[in-house]
This record gives C-alpha cells, sequence and structure tokens, in this order.
C-alpha cells in the first residue's frame, strides 16, 4: 500500500503540476520578465497580478515557509517573534522584516506601512478581512487545505505551494522545492529500505502537557505529518477516525490497543517529561513496543505543521531515530 | 428551603406526630441512598467499560483480582479506576459544597461554579503555567486550589456573605467569573501554541493520569463530609430557620457559617484540583435530594455526596458514548447541558417564591448635583476627546497637525489618509455605535429585571450570539463568512426567545428572567466549547470573537450598525416613562394602567435588538452593558429619559476607549477591546459591589 501510494503521489503532483490548480490561467511566464500579467482565481476571489512582487507581506508560518524556500524575503510578517521561538526550521528570515502584528488580528496599519504589492493571507484565519486587505494591496488567501475526503495532506501542500507560486512569480522555485522534497522523501526511504526497515507499523504522536492530563496527538494519515511519515514506505497504524483536524487526542489508553510490532515516534516537550513517564508510568511501561524498546524520541522543536523543508527535517530525523544512525 | 421545625412544645398527639414525621423521614433518607447507591454501581460498572481500549468485562475483573502486568490490565488499574473514582470523589466534594453553601447562605442557587471557584481555579493554571511553570511542577493541584479558594471568597465578600440574596450571589458570582475570564482568555490568545492545551482542562476533565491526585486529596474530602455531617448537621438545621431564631436558639450564627464556608469553599476548590472546572453538579444533587424530601442535613449532606458522584460519573458516560471510541469530550460540558434545564426549572421555583414585588435596589445613587448641566459637559468633552485620542494614536504615527489636516480634507500622504479615514475612522464609529446600543440595552434590561447587576449577557442574548458565531465559523466553514453577523443576530434573538417562554409562568417575574438567563448561558457556553473542542485549531479565531473585538471594522460595518441605532435608541429614550414606572414595584404601575407584560416585553424587545445588533458586529462584548448604566447612575441623578442619553454617552466613550487601548498598547499586536473592556470593568465593578454591601446593609 506504501509504495503504491507514493507512485500516485509522484505521478500526481506531475499532472497537476501541468494542468494547474484552480484553474490558474497558463499566461505565467518565467521569472523576472516584468510584463507578465497573471490572473489567480482563489478563495477569496480573482485577482490580476502584475509582474514581480517586490515586497510581498506574508501572514501566516507556513506561508512563510514557502516564499523563504522559494529564495524571497517578505517585507512583512505576522508574529516574527512567534516565527523564530516555534518554528524551527533553516530559513533565514532578513532583519529588515517588520512585524505586522499577530497571525490572527494582523495590524492593517502596519500592513498598508510596508506598502506592499502583494499580501498573502490564509483562508481559515483572515477570510473576514479579505476585503480590508484588498484595499491595501492585492492579496491571495490561500486555502490550508482542501476539506474534500479524497485529497491527501501531501496533495494539498503541493497545491498550497503552487498557488504560492504562481502568486510571487516563482513557480519554477516553488516546484524545485517540491522537487526537492520528493527527493529527500525518496533518499530517506531507500535508507529505510537498507536498513531492513521497509513496510514496518509504526505510531507517530506528539506529546503535550494539558495541566495533569496526559495527552497525546496521534497523526493519522490526514495530517501531513502522519502522511509525510508514511510516505517514506511504512505503515502508520493509527486509523483515520474522521476529526477534521487529522489528529485524535488521546490518553496513554489510547496506545493499547495499537499492534505489538509498532515502532512508536514521538515528538516530546522540552522539559523531557515524556521520556519519564516512558520509564515509569504503569501502562506506557506495560506496552509491548516500550518495553521492546521500540520507541524513538525525535527532537522537541520538530515542527508539527510543516512545509517542503519541514516534511524534508521531519523525516530525515524520523529516519535517523528508527535507524538509529545521523546525528539526531 | 427550610428544615424541619422542632417543636418546642405541645401535646402528647403533637410530639407523636413529629416522632412519626421523623421516622419517615429517616426512612425516606435511608431509601434515597440506597437508591443513589445502585444506581451508582451501575454507572460504575458502564464507565468502567468505556475506553479506548478493547477490554472485555471478564478481563476488567481480572485486572482488579488478579493482576498480571498486561498493558489491558494496566489500563483498568492506573487509567480506567482512577478515571471513575476521581468522579466519585469529585462528584462528592461537589455535592457536599453545594448544600454546605447552600444552608450558608440560605441561598438555593449557590454552588461551586456560581461562586467563581472554577474561574479562579482557570486562571490560577494558566497564569502558573505560563509564568511559574516550577510552581506547576512542584504541585500543580495546589495551584487549581488557591485560584479556586480566592476567588470564591472573594465573590462571598463581595456579595455581603449571608444577607446576599440569590440573584445578587450568583450575579456577584458570574461578575467574577467574567472578569477573571477575560483575564485566562488574553493570556491564552498571545500564548496560542503554549497552552491551547488547557482550554480542555477547563471545561472539566476526568482524565487521570494516576493515583497521585486522588491519593492527595480523598481523604480531604472525606474528613469534610464527615466533619460537617457530624458537627455541623443540627447548627445548620437551625441555622436555616433564619438568623435571629438561630441566634436565639443558642447558636454561634457567625462562627458557623464561615466554618460551613470554609469547607464549602474547601471541597469545591478540591473537586476542581480533580477534575478541572465542572459546574452545576453540586446544585442539581443537593436539590435532588431535597425534592426527594431529605430535609436535615445529617442526611442531606451524605446524601448530597453520593448524588453528587452519580451525576457526574453519569455525565461522564453520557459524554463517552457522544464522543466515540477515539475522542475525548470534557465531562463539564455534559454536566453543564444536563445542568442547565435543571436550573431552569428550580429558577421557576425560586422566582415564584421569591415574589414579584421584589424592591429594586440601586446600587448608587447620586445626590442631587447642583449644577445638574455639568455631568452632561464632562461627558461630551470625555467622549470627544477620547473620540481624537483614538484617531490620533494607534500602529502607525500620525501626528497632531497631520491628523487635522487629514480631517479638514487635506492629508499629507496616502498613508496617513489610508490609516485615519480607512481604518480608524470607522473603527472608532463602530466601537461608539456599539457602546451605545450595548449602554442603552443594559439600562433597559436593568429597569425591567429591576436587577442593578443586569446586562444583556444575562438574558441570552450574548451566549446564544456567540452559539450561532461560533457554529458558523468553525462547525460549518464553508459558509460565507458575510453570514456572521446574521448567524449572530439570529441565535441572540432565538436565545432570547427561549429565555423569555422559559421564565414566562402566568407572567413575567424579573428574577426568574435573571436566573433562567444565567442557566440559558451556561448551556448556550457548554455547547460552544463543544464546538471549540471539536475543532482546536481554530481556538483563536473563536475566542477573539468570544472576547469581542473591533479588529478591522469598516465602513460597510458602520453601515450595518447605524440603522439599528438611528431606530431603536430613539424608541428606547421613549420607553424612559415606563422605566421610570416600573422601577416603583409592580403594584403601583399596575394601578396607574400600564400594562405590565406588554410593557415589559417591548422594552426587552428594544434592548434584544440593539443588543444582537452590536453583538452581531464587534462580537460578544460583555460589561459594557454591566457598567455604562452604574456610571450614568453615580454621576446623573434622575429619570430614564436623562439616564438613556448619559449611559449612550459613557457606553460609547468606554468602547471607543477600549478599542485605542487595545490597538495601540502592544501594537502591532492587538488586544481585542472585549477584553480590555472586561480585565479594566471587573475592577471597577468590583468596587461598586464592595460599596453597595454597605448601602444595602444601612437600609
Amino acid at each position: 500500500m506504501s509504495s503504491l501510494n507514493r507512485r500516485t503521489f509522484v505521478a500526481s503532483s506531475a499532472l497537476l503540476a501541468l494542468t494547474g490548480v484552480r484553474s490558474v490561467s497558463a499566461q505565467s511566464t518565467p521569472t523576472g520578465s516584468p510584463a507578465a500579467e497573471r490572473v489567480i482565481e482563489h478563495v477569496g476571489g480573482t485577482t490580476t497580478l502584475v509582474g514581480d512582487p517586490q515586497r510581498i507581506v506574508v501572514l501566516e508560518w507556513y506561508l512563510l515557509e514557502q516564499v523563504l524556500a522559494a529564495g524571497i524575503q517578505p517585507v512583512g510578517v505576522a508574529d516574527i517573534d512567534g516565527y523564530h521561538s516555534l518554528v524551527k526550521l533553516p530559513l533565514e528570515l532578513s532583519d529588515q522584516a517588520v512585524d505586522v502584528g499577530t497571525r490572527q488580528e494582523p495590524s492593517l496599519e502596519s500592513i498598508a506601512e510596508t506598502l506592499p504589492d502583494l499580501i498573502l493571507a490564509d483562508d481559515g484565519r483572515h477570510e473576514t478581512i479579505y476585503d480590508q486587505l484588498s484595499a491595501i494591496a492585492p492579496t491571495i488567501l490561500v486555502p490550508f487545505d482542501d476539506r474534500s475526503d479524497d485529497v491527501t495532506p501531501l496533495d494539498d501542500l503541493h497545491n498550497r505551494v503552487h498557488l504560492i507560486g504562481q502568486a510571487i512569480n516563482r513557480p519554477q522555485a516553488t516546484q524545485q522545492s517540491l522537487e526537492q522534497m520528493e527527493r529527500v522523501l525518496s533518499e530517506q526511504s531507500a535508507r529505510l529500505d537498507a536498513a531492513g526497515l521497509a513496510g514496518i507499523k509504526f505510531a507517530i504522536a506528539s506529546w503535550y502537557t494539558n495541566n495533569t492530563d496526559p495527552t497525546l496527538r496521534m497523526f493519522s494519515n490526514q495530517h501531513i505529518v502522519g502522511d509525510a511519515v508514511a510516505g517514506l514506505g511504512i505503515d502508520n497504524v493509527w486509523p483515520d477516525t474522521g476529526e477534521p483536524v487529522g489528529f485524535s487526542t488521546v490518553g496513554f489508553e489510547g496506545l493499547v490497543d495499537l499492534p505489538a510490532e509498532t515502532h512508536f515516534i514521538y515528538i516530546p516537550t522540552e522539559d523531557g517529561g515524556f521520556a519519564d513517564l516512558l520509564a515509569n508510568d504503569p501502562i506506557l511501561t506495560s506496552l509491548p513496543f516500550v518495553v521492546e524498546g521500540r520507541t524513538y524520541g525525535l527532537a522537541h522543536d520538530t515542527w508539527t505543521n510543516p512545509g517542503t523543508v519541514g516534511v524534508e527535517i521531519l523525516v530525515t530525523r524520523v529516519v535517523d531515530a528508527l535507524t538509529g544512525e545521523g546525528n539526531a | 428551603m427550610q428544615g424541619m421545625a422542632p417543636p418546642v412544645q405541645g401535646s402528647g398527639r403533637a410530639a407523636a406526630q413529629a416522632s412519626a414525621r421523623a421516622t419517615h423521614q429517616t426512612g425516606r433518607g435511608l431509601l434515597v441512598v440506597a437508591l443513589g447507591l445502585i444506581v451508582l454501581a451501575v454507572l460504575v460498572v458502564l464507565h468502567v467499560r468505556q475506553g479506548m481500549a478493547t477490554i472485555a468485562p471478564s478481563e476488567i475483573i481480572d485486572a482488579i483480582l488478579r493482576p498480571d502486568g498486561s498493558p489491558q490490565d494496566q489500563v483498568v488499574r492506573h487509567a480506567r479506576l482512577p478515571r471513575v473514582a476521581a468522579g466519585i470523589v469529585a462528584g462528592a466534594a461537589l455535592g457536599i459544597s453545594g448544600v454546605l453553601l447552600q444552608a450558608v447562605t440560605r441561598n438555593p442557587l449557590a454552588s461551586a461554579s456560581t461562586v467563581g471557584v472554577n474561574a479562579g481555579a482557570y486562571l490560577a493554571v494558566i497564569a502558573a503555567t505560563l509564568f511559574a511553570p516550577g510552581l506547576m511542577l512542584f504541585s500543580s493541584p495546589l495551584v487549581a486550589f488557591s485560584g479556586g479558594m480566592l476567588a470564591a471568597l472573594v465573590v462571598y465578600a463581595l456579595s455581603a456573605g449571608s444577607t446576599a440574596t440569590p440573584t445578587r450571589l450568583a450575579l456577584a458570582g458570574m461578575a467574577i467569573t467574567l472578569g477573571l475570564g477575560s483575564l485566562s482568555s488574553i493570556l491564552i490568545l498571545f500564548n496560542e501554541y503554549t497552552i491551547s492545551g488547557l482550554y480542555f482542562w477547563g471545561s472539566g476533565s476526568l482524565i487521570q493520569r494516576s493515583w497521585t491526585i486522588l491519593g492527595d486529596t480523598w481523604y480531604w474530602v472525606v474528613l469534610i463530609g464527615v466533619v460537617s455531617t457530624f458537627f455541623l448537621s443540627r447548627s445548620l438545621d437551625i441555622l436555616g430557620l433564619g438568623d435571629e431564631i438561630a441566634t436565639s436558639l443558642g447558636q454561634r450564627v457567625g462562627r458557623i457559617r464561615l466554618i460551613a464556608t470554609l469547607l464549602g469553599v474547601m471541597a469545591a476548590a478540591l473537586a476542581v484540583t480533580i477534575a478541572g472546572a465542572i459546574s452545576f453538579v453540586g446544585l442539581i444533587s443537593a436539590h435532588l435530594v431535597r425534592l426527594a424530601g431529605v430535609r436535615r442535613h445529617r442526611l442531606l449532606l451524605p446524601a448530597a455526596a453520593l448524588w453528587g458522584a452519580v451525576i457526574l460519573v453519569g455525565a461522564d458516560v453520557v459524554g463517552r458514548a457522544y464522543a466515540g471510541q477515539f475522542n475525548e469530550v470534557p465531562a463539564g460540558i455534559f454536566t453543564a447541558l444536563v445542568g442547565a434545564p435543571w436550573m431552569i426549572w428550580l429558577a421557576r421555583r425560586v422566582g415564584a417564591m421569591q415574589g414579584a414585588g421584589a424592591q429594586p435596589v440601586p446600587l448608587a445613587q447620586a445626590a442631587r448635583p447642583a449644577r445638574a448641566w455639568l455631568p452632561w459637559v464632562m461627558a461630551l468633552v470625555a467622549l470627544a476627546v477620547v473620540s481624537l485620542l483614538a484617531l490620533r494614536f494607534g500602529d502607525s504615527h500620525v501626528s497632531w497637525t497631520a491628523l487635522i489636516r487629514t480631517l479638514t480634507g487635506d492629508a499629507p500622504n496616502a498613508l496617513i489618509r489610508n490609516a485615519l479615514i480607512d481604518h480608524r475612522l470607522p473603527r472608532m464609529l463602530v466601537a461608539g455605535m456599539a457602546g451605545m446600543a450595548l449602554a442603552v440595552s443594559g439600562l433597559l434590561v436593568q429597569g425591567v429585571v429591576r436587577n442593578p447587576l443586569a446586562a444583556p449577557d444575562l438574558v441570552g442574548i450574548t451566549p446564544g450570539a456567540s452559539v450561532g458565531a461560533i457554529s458558523l465559523l468553525l462547525a460549518m466553514p464553508d459558509l460565507p463568512v458575510g453570514l456572521l453577523p446574521v448567524a449572530a443576530f439570529s441565535g441572540a434573538c432565538i436565545s432570547f426567545a427561549a429565555v423569555y417562554a422559559l421564565s414566562w409562568s402566568r407572567g413575567l417575574n424579573p428574577t426568574r428572567l435573571a436566573l433562567v438567563g444565567i442557566a440559558a448561558s451556561a448551556a448556550a457556553g457548554a455547547i460552544t466549547n463543544l464546538i471549540i473542542i471539536k475543532n482546536p485549531m481554530q481556538l483563536t479565531a473563536a475566542l477573539t470573537w468570544l472576547s469581542g473585538s473591533t479588529y478591522a471594522r469598516g465602513w460597510n460595518h458602520v453601515a450595518q450598525l447605524a440603522p439599528w441605532l438611528l431606530v431603536l435608541v430613539p424608541l428606547a429614550w421613549l420607553t424612559g416613562r415606563w422605566l421610570d414606572l416600573l422601577a416603583l414595584g409592580d403594584d403601583l404601575p399596575q394601578s396607574l394602567g400600564v400594562r405590565l407584560d406588554r410593557t415589559r416585553l417591548a422594552i426587552l424587545a428594544i434592548a434584544v435588538g440593539l443588543a444582537a445588533a452590536a453583538v452581531s458586529v464587534v462580537g460578544a462584548i460583555g460589561f459594557i452593558g454591566l457598567l455604562a448604566p452604574h456610571l450614568s447612575r453615580l454621576l446623573i441623578a434622575g429619570k430614564h429619559r436623562w439616564l438613556i442619553p448619559f449611559a449612550a454617552l459613557i457606553g460609547a466613550t468606554l468602547l471607543i476607549g477600549a478599542d485605542a487601548i487595545g490597538r495601540s498598547l502592544m501594537a502591532p499586536d492587538e488586544i481585542p477591546s472585549g477584553l480590555v473592556v472586561a480585565a479594566l470593568g471587573t475592577p471597577y465593578f468590583l468596587w461598586l459591589l464592595w460599596r453597595s454591601r454597605s448601602i444595602q446593609a444601612r437600609r
């Protein structure tokens, strides 16, 4: 099942790249051609963009990741402090970028002051202010995901990246980000094969303290974390439970029905509390995969809402942990 | 809710009757207890069988009797049993707490959640997680406990302790809950990633990691139960007869009240420590047992403890059945959904007992000022100044000269013009209009409910709007967001209609309306929480709407709001005469030919229209409807025809000011104006409450 998934992904991504998403007009030209006009249809409406945007304002971190990966520095970003402290990616944000406020309610005055020629906004958060944003500069409202059932998270990522590429007039750079991610997925998958770990069962969870409640977020393949790791050719045993967010919040009891041969991958919090629990908690220490040492902790700052760069880091860390190699 | 009066003297027949009654009651009490034990046993069995892991009943028994270290056994012993035990212990603690607090305040509506324990614990846990994580690691239960205790004691003190009427205590508790809740919201909004998980706990959760917390708390609960049953019961029975009778019978009233309060609040805080913020359990269990005929505290306390456990475990069973196998839904949501109808039923009975002739007690009243024009001038000046400041200050820098030039049509540059005309001016107008609408609406509602602590939130307007808006935003995101005001408005009207209908019983009793409104608020809050928990990634969007915000309100919002004000505010002003008459009680207006019910309905309809219009544009802003009327009454004495415009001025000034502060204080980050108003309003409101306590005592 897993290799079929990957083949499908590669084929569909190529197909989508050719046909375009959401009927983007086929007039996009190579980068640097100033007279190029492109019409983009998106959730907020239809926006016409001319030439290379020079001053981009980005209002969400997943949008920022792709813009930086395409080699462009924005002039304004929402919640820069949060980005630096929570989203640990090897993508440098220039000191010149202006903080324009919180992601949920960015300051319209600050955005206007940066004199932008393009605003990238998130459909979920900014639909209500789309009109105000459009009055300042052409605004593209990017949907995080397509809410229909048969679009996988990796497909959603592809769609987003494609749309962003059209908006910033760097379709080739963004396509390269996707291809780079695909390459890393193949490489890491090959590493797993070489270590004899192809097709193993796994579960991936992030641990966060919920006061005193034991809560794990178990990622199914409806979340990009689960989907990306499953793209390595291994088998996610956590089922799709119908949660719109793609993960289930469970106590330790939720782990009991996992198959004994599961490889349990987790992203802990910084204080190391989960490692303590793995050693001492009565339920956890009775689980077969804990007893037999099949638990693998990733670095605590592994970002759980990754784009192309984040996925590369995630799968590399996962394979490092599973094979015991690398500098994880 | 009085205890049985012991016959002081009487014939042998009377004595025989009395002892027959006593036996009858003991019989009933034992029946209640026996029934409770049976139901609890059944629920425990159901509860232990629920859970994500597939464990057969025989395996469960094996796990208890012959554990062999398998994961299933460990789950039963370390997850399921602690969870059901938490339900039993916390439920019992809540039951005991309910009875004690009700006895002390002689107030059938007193319980843990209505005295602010939950809000206090929640804020303490959030604040400690953010600012003193070491404290949380050391003893997170202690943090929850202290927070809960502090808040409850503040509420108790502010509502004048034992002289509190039922409504006053409930409203004071609600005010503290709102105020502390706004602080919690601010902290969550600015630390979305780190502490969004606490939102779950804040709705009450029986999940236990181990036996640790239970191990530290269960014996305290038992101790409190034992002490109150064996040493306080008789005193509490006599206390129920009234302070004077009790004193004449030799009871040290003050001391008993203090001890009982401390024990009650402690039990409530213990419950929060174990299970998070759960509401209504104490309320329901105490009344359930009283309904069965048990009156004396010696039986009432243990029975209420037992039935509290039944209710909480039962709510968890229902909640988990609803949530399905792979999800967790906080038990607190279901206790609210079950408890609200119960409280409405209770409110109908309480209102009847209180009688419709309750005189209004204004919190404070200004003496007739010698220069009656001074407050008006000051109010107008304040409004003008605040408006100018709101335009001048903000994220971008705009100097005074630039401001004046732009307003006169000669803007220095496009950016400044854009900032002022496109962003700040419409925001200021929306804030002003919404503030006006909420203030006038509050004044009208207070006039009808005849209680100075009433507000539009109280009669179900804001909570209903919240359900409508959050449903649209989170549960139905595919619908166009332009429908948001419509959803909020409809929610508000439907909710008010329900509250009105439910509190109507051979006429409208203002007290009953208030109490039903509180219950409806709780139910609406539970529904809203449920939607939010199912959509955790949109917590921030939901919290922002629920806090109330003037962010990004533009000229289209001005156009949406203006017609409502233009029509309804003059209408409200016209009702001024009726409001004056209503303030005199029920009999006088009727004798003057006022048709009470119709008048009240008309006034409330105007109030609902104003508040719903405001809330549908700016979200769930509370406090202005509560504050502005009081500020007005403090500053000018007089009839409603003067109060209404004055309150409008005050309301507008307050919200414009909150808007300006919210977007300037931490620019470019924005603090929702509703939170600014609540955070600044709470201290003032507490001060008002404190003052009114002494006024009431002097009457």
